[in-house]
């Protein structure tokens, strides 16, 4: 096998690898992820907030 | 049939992998590490705001259980007034609370937004329930309260 070759396997091997990476660590991600966003809680709260301003 | 060396094949299969088994080593299991601080900072924003999301619940919770006992004639309509006028207070300091923990970076200003939750619940109890001359109602708002506050200190 000549130079270029290894190094076309290898360009393969390494495109490969960053795909699984990326898969990794979208999956990681995902399943670290809150149940809701900051900004969702916040408005929730902002919301729950409001109504107990309106209770009279 | 082609016969790859020990070394082509290292190149070709052997640097990828290490490379794979190096970039998905999970951060967050090295605390110290500077890579893993974002996750643990969003930890602590998320924490903050879920925290007061709870107390704000439990606010509402405990503002309907006082209407209703000023509904049921538990409670006079100048105590009730009173207990309204604090628990606004308690509302708008708890939105800066909200607004604190949405902007919280690290768990210091994450803290300090808890601490205006803390801050709005005291005074509450002492503007609010001060005037509660009822002792079954009273206890149940301030036991409501203290609820809440346990929920604060647990951050």
């Amino acid at each position: 096998m000549n130079a270029q070759a290894v190094l076309a396997l290898t360009t393969i091997g390494a495109g490969l690898v960053r795909d699984i990476v990326k898969q990794i660590n979208e999956h990681r991600a995902a399943a670290s992820l809150p149940p809701v966003t900051a900004q969702e809680l916040h408005d929730s709260t902002e919301s729950i907030l409001k109504e107990t301003e309106n209770i009279q | 049939m082609y016969h790859m060396s020990k070394r082509k094949f290292i190149a070709i299969l052997g640097v990828p992998l290490l490379a794979l088994s190096l970039m998905a080593t999970p951060a967050c299991n090295h605390p110290a590490s500077t890579v893993g601080a974002p996750m643990v900072q969003q930890s602590d924003q998320i924490k903050a705001l879920q925290t007061i999301h709870d107390v704000a619940e439990g606010l509402l919770s405990v503002s309907k259980a006082e209407a209703q006992a000023h509904d049921q004639g538990l409670v006079d309509a100048q105590t009730h007034a009173a207990f309204v006028s604090a628990r606004n207070k308690a509302v708008a300091s708890l939105r800066a609370a909200n607004d604190a923990a949405l902007k919280a970076g690290d768990r210091a200003t994450a803290k300090q937004a808890i601490q205006i939750a803390a801050d709005a619940l005291s005074g509450l109890v002492k503007d609010g329930t001060a005037a509660i001359k009822n002792p079954t109602t009273k206890a149940s708002v301030l036991a409501g309260i203290a609820a809440l506050q346990t929920i604060l200190e647990a951050f």
